[in-house]
Parts: structure tokens; C-alpha cells; sequence
């Protein structure tokens, strides 16, 4: 299996959100594309100046037979406390604190690893590599895979309502 | 190792007074997609703070220009004490932002991005005849591509700013 890791993006928010909104918003981003999302691993602390939730979830999308995309949240919350707030003339619960969110994504090659058996398949696959697929492989599939971890992180600054989201 | 060339060095814009994060967010996004750079947001930081906002946002937007040339423009953000202000405009009011603006611009040119000439000591001393007597005219294209797609990026922030000068 060859993979292909594509570069981190760390997005970072200090004021009010909504936390269930949050990650409800990156479920249904990811359902809605059609990856499958896992929820790993939850830490939940509470020191005294508030909650602190670490939380991994990713997503895994086989694009074809031989493609395979996973994107990865490690998202990071501290001093999380719970707020009301007057939205509309209605009170809404929130939360106040702070947010650090890593995305970062994968392509996974021959994810069945089918190409693995003997060196004439490793040097067929090469060749595919190298002759048949190098087009998609840099213009298709990394810029997707790329666009969507973007959307993603824009989609994380619209929930916490950040100014440089547009 | 993929060689980095430093096309145009840091500089420097600052600004105070009056402008819209959202609109200088938007031209420098648009201006990626009118140019042809993929856009790329590394790390973006929001926080609210007593004297107002703080935004750190640092955006590597690149152009592949052959597959063995690639343009890489950096630009850092740095938004302080940014406040949401009401402004009259020929009898309309519009929401603006009044702060201070420092962003630093460099672009690079990356060469052998694929790392398909460093595998082979011989393959490092062909490339490096390559760059020096063949592709020296494409490299000098590329650098001057790259350098007036700088000088057009940070001439537009400069007259989106000058907007808001009062």
C-alpha cells in the first residue's frame, strides 16, 4: 500500500461557539460526501478552569477500487465553559473557551493490497504509477482530497462565526 | 531534496484604520483563483481579546507550473485589536472592521517538487547540468511569472486598503 499525505492545516479559535454544532456540522459535512466517519478516541478532563475534551475522528471514502481517502480531525478544547447567550431574543446555550482543530488528510493507494504479491506486480504497479495514473494522482485526486480538507476548515471558522470566513 | 528558490523576499504591507477582514479575506482569495493558484490554508488563528480581535492566518497558495517547477507564494496575516465598527456611507450604513493589518508576502520556486532527480547520484548531477544549461531559460521565465504575480498581489491588497483611507 503506497500512501500519499497531504500538508496539515491548524485552525485556531479563542471566544463563544457552539461545540455540539461543531461537531454535529463536520459529521454531516463528511456523511454528506459520502465518507464514513469514526469517532475513535474522546478524552474529557475537568481542571478548574474548565472543561478539556481531545478528540480524534476521521473519515474514510473509497473513491474507486484502488483509491481510498481518509481525512483526520484532531481537535483540541480547553477551558470550556458553558454559556447562555441571548440569540434573536432567545437564550441559547453555547460554549466559551478555546478550540485548536488539525486536519489532515491521506490518499491511500491500492488500499486492498492487491499489488503487494510479487516484484512483477510492484514494478506493474510502478509503472501504472508513473504512466498511467500520475495525472490523476497530482491534478485529480490530491487537489480534491485538498479542497475538501478546505472546506472542511472553513466550515469549522463558519461555526465559531471567525471574520476571515466568507 | 526538492530545491526552494526565493523569487521575491519578505515585505511587508502595514496598515491602521478602517477596512473589512472579510473583503481583504475574499480579494486575496479571488485573486488565487483569477491567477491560478490552488489555495492552501495552513494555520488560522481567531481569538478575542479586551482590545478586540486578534487573527493570525498564514496561506501558502501555489501553481504547478510544469512537473518540475512550482510557484509558491507566501503570505501571513496578522490582524490586531480589530473591532466591529458602523460606518455611513452616502447614506447607508456598512459594518466594517477598524484595526491593525500587518502582512508579509514571499514567494518561492520550488524545482523537482516530485523528487524524481535526487534518487541516483548520477540522476542529482544530470539535474543539475539540466537547470544550468537547459532549463535556465524556463527557470528565468518562471521566476519573472512569479515575481509579477507578487508585485499584482501586493499591489491589490495595497489599493484595497488605500479604499479605506480616510
Amino acid at each position: 500500500m503506497i500512501k500519499s499525505d497531504m500538508p496539515t492545516m491548524f485552525i485556531k479559535h479563542k471566544g463563544i461557539f457552539d461545540l455540539s454544532d461543531i461537531l454535529q456540522g463536520i459529521k454531516k459535512f463528511l456523511e454528506d460526501d459520502y465518507f464514513k466517519v469514526h469517532f475513535p478516541a474522546h478524552k474529557l478532563k475537568q481542571p478548574a478552569g474548565g472543561w478539556e475534551h481531545e478528540m480524534s475522528i476521521y473519515g474514510e471514502r473509497k473513491i474507486n477500487e484502488y483509491v481510498k481517502f481518509t481525512i483526520k480531525l484532531f481537535i483540541r478544547l480547553f477551558d470550556i465553559k458553558d454559556i447562555e447567550v441571548v440569540k434573536e431574543g432567545r437564550k441559547v446555550k453555547m460554549n466559551s473557551g478555546r478550540i485548536a482543530a488539525e486536519i489532515s488528510g491521506v490518499i491511500d493507494f491500492d488500499f486492498e493490497n492487491r499489488f503487494g504479491g510479487s516484484k512483477f506486480l510492484q514494478g506493474l504497479q510502478d509503472f501504472y504509477h508513473k504512466y498511467i495514473i500520475k495525472q490523476d494522482i497530482g491534478d485529480v485526486w490530491e487537489d480534491d482530497i485538498m479542497l475538501k480538507m478546505a472546506d472542511l476548515g472553513k466550515l469549522i471558522r463558519e461555526k465559531c462565526q471567525q471574520d476571515t470566513c466568507i | 531534496m526538492s530545491e526552494k528558490i526565493t523569487v521575491v523576499g519578505k515585505e511587508t504591507i502595514k496598515y491602521e484604520g478602517l477596512f473589512s477582514v472579510k473583503g481583504l479575506y475574499k480579494l486575496i482569495e479571488d485573486w488565487e483563483d483569477s491567477k491560478g493558484y490552488f489555495p492552501v490554508e495552513n494555520f488560522i488563528e481567531e481569538s478575542v481579546e479586551k482590545e478586540g480581535k486578534v487573527i493570525t492566518a498564514r496561506l501558502e497558495p501555489f501553481k504547478k507550473f510544469t512537473d518540475y517547477a512550482k510557484a509558491i507564494i507566501k503570505i501571513d496575516l496578522m490582524i490586531s485589536d480589530c473591532k466591529e465598527v458602523e460606518v455611513k456611507k452616502d447614506g447607508k450604513t456598512q459594518k466594517l472592521n477598524k484595526g491593525k493589518v500587518v502582512i508579509e508576502i514571499m514567494s518561492i520556486l520550488e524545482t523537482d517538487y516530485e523528487h524524481k532527480w535526487e534518487m541516483k547520484p548520477l540522476l542529482y548531477v544530470l539535474r543539475t547540468v539540466f537547470e544550468k544549461y537547459i532549463y535556465m531559460p524556463f527557470l528565468s521565465g518562471f521566476k519573472n511569472a512569479l515575481r509579477e504575480d507578487t508585485d499584482h498581489l501586493k499591489e491589490e491588497i495595497k489599493a484595497f486598503l488605500n479604499l479605506y483611507r480616510r
